[in-house]
């Protein structure tokens, strides 16, 4: 009987979770016009904006400092049905401060230059790699929110919410998940969502053994709640594929923020390597490049902007030019 | 008489100086254009084939869409290849920099650049 009680509890969540994840909506209204109890993203008004201000499209993107302050006069007004976002969610970006969040907000999300990441309540806010801070005030039963970006439908099939869609997945401007607003004619602008997933306990991961989520097939460290063999875990791994190859947060920085040594997600998690990005601080590193005695008549070059792990660079093609 | 042939002459010598600085002035002139369009058409030539390479590169998925490398992809492509299969004549190599400074490719192998030996980068030749 009591078994059986548990059963219909479970039902209703599972069902109550269900109606309330199509639930999530948000609006673009003036600065401050949000309904008290809405979920509140500020947003830089677009200098490229031809709508009116409370059309869909502002600029805001995944690693864009987003403050509150009066420079930014749009808001992005979301009702939250879901325990995801019980009361506030907001965006801080100070780059050099520590955790911005207020009251009883928690860190919610660190937005890094990556696109793509998966930060547990408890991560120390880190200057170095988080330049905004996303506050939510969230169920003390959760012990981690997973946010993803992406243009397909592969969060929405396995139970994410959408928080709000982009235009691109850097520097993308910002709608909500139900906007339909083309520009120019051109309409499907907001390929990208970001989405969300709470992680209430470490039974709602389903952990496999080799401490990989059945959810999405990430690896988290807090499988080694139910799977004691997971207890080596690195925290850095937390939302990486398995057998990926994440940054490694207790190395040094060089002066691009690149972090000196990467760990491979995989058992026996401790095999590492330098990152590939990483540039020694003592080395000269000013480019020279000339061509084997006799080999080149000239050294021609076309420069063409890149991004390597959603980092700028600048990709040089060089041509040894004999015609 | 004679002095009228004499200054008669001298004149002759004088506008064939001038005419024969005129025809060398014009002569240099031409090499230099020649060689301007030689260097803007070897320019546009280079140019040209660095586009290639840079489209082939997106074939291969070191590139995609939206410039993002996957360095591993480049790290293992065959660049000697990529030149076959563009039918290029001239060797290339590919550098990354960030803010003028250099990038390496893959700091473990000290690759600073990926392409053609024949091209140094830094005292390293590429690979």
């Amino acid at each position: 009987m009591l078994k059986r009680i548990f059963s219909l509890i479970l039902l209703f969540q599972i069902v109550s979770f269900a109606f309330a994840a199509e639930n999530l909506r948000c609006e673009w209204k003036p600065q401050d016009q949000c309904v008290q109890n809405d979920t509140v993203l500020h947003v830089h008004s677009n200098v490229f904006n031809n709508a009116p201000n409370s059309q869909p499209s502002e600029f805001m993107s995944s690693h864009v400092s987003i403050f509150g302050d009066s420079n930014y006069d749009t808001a992005l007004c979301c009702t939250s049905p879901l325990n995801i976002v019980e009361d506030r969610l907001s965006f801080y970006g100070e780059p050099t401060s520590n955790n911005k969040c207020t009251n009883n907000d928690q860190p919610l999300f660190f937005l890094t230059n990556y696109t793509n990441g998966i930060v547990a309540l408890n991560e120390t806010f880190n200057p170095a790699i988080h330049n905004t801070v996303i506050c939510a005030d969230l169920p003390t039963t959760a012990s981690a929110v997973r946010l993803e970006i992406d243009n397909t439908s592969f969060f929405e099939q396995r139970g994410y919410q959408c928080l709000f869609r982009m235009s691109d997945d850097i520097n993308g401007r910002v709608s909500s998940c139900a906007a339909e607003y083309s520009d120019f004619g051109v309409t499907g602008q907001y390929p990208y969502a970001v989405w969300a997933q709470v992680i209430e306990s470490d039974s709602t991961l389903r952990c496999n053994s080799d401490c990989t989520s059945k959810l999405d097939n990430r690896v988290y460290s807090s499988c080694a709640l139910r799977i004691p063999s997971c207890f080596d875990v690195p925290e850095a791994c937390d939302g990486s594929l398995y057998g990926g190859w994440v940054d490694l947060p207790t190395t040094p920085v060089d002066v691009y923020g690149n972090y000196k040594e990467q760990i491979n997600c995989e058992a026996p998690w401790t095999e590492t390597r330098l990152n590939p990005l990483y540039i020694e601080p003592t080395e000269d590193s000013s480019i020279l490049v000339e061509s084997v005695e006799g080999e080149c008549q000239d050294i021609i070059s076309q420069q063409y902007s890149v991004l390597v792990d959603n980092i700028p660079y600048k990709m040089n093609i060089y041509i040894c030019n004999n015609n | 008489m004679e002095k009228k042939a004499q200054s008669f002459s001298a004149d002759i010598l004088v506008v064939i100086v001038i005419i024969l600085f005129g025809a060398l002035f014009l002569v240099i002139n031409q090499i230099s254009e020649t060689n301007d369009e030689n260097l803007e058409q070897k320019a546009r030539e280079a140019n040209l084939e660095s586009k290639e390479v840079y489209e082939e590169l997106k074939v291969q998925g070191v590139l995609d869409g939206q410039s993002n490398v996957d360095i591993n992809k480049l790290i293992s492509s065959d660049m000697a290849e990529i030149k076959e299969e563009l039918g290029i004549e001239n060797e290339f190599a590919i550098v990354f920099e960030k803010d003028g400074k250099l990038v390496k490719i893959d700091p473990a192998t000290n690759l600073n650049c990926k392409g053609s030996s024949k091209i140094i980068v830094n005292n390293e030749p590429c690979r």
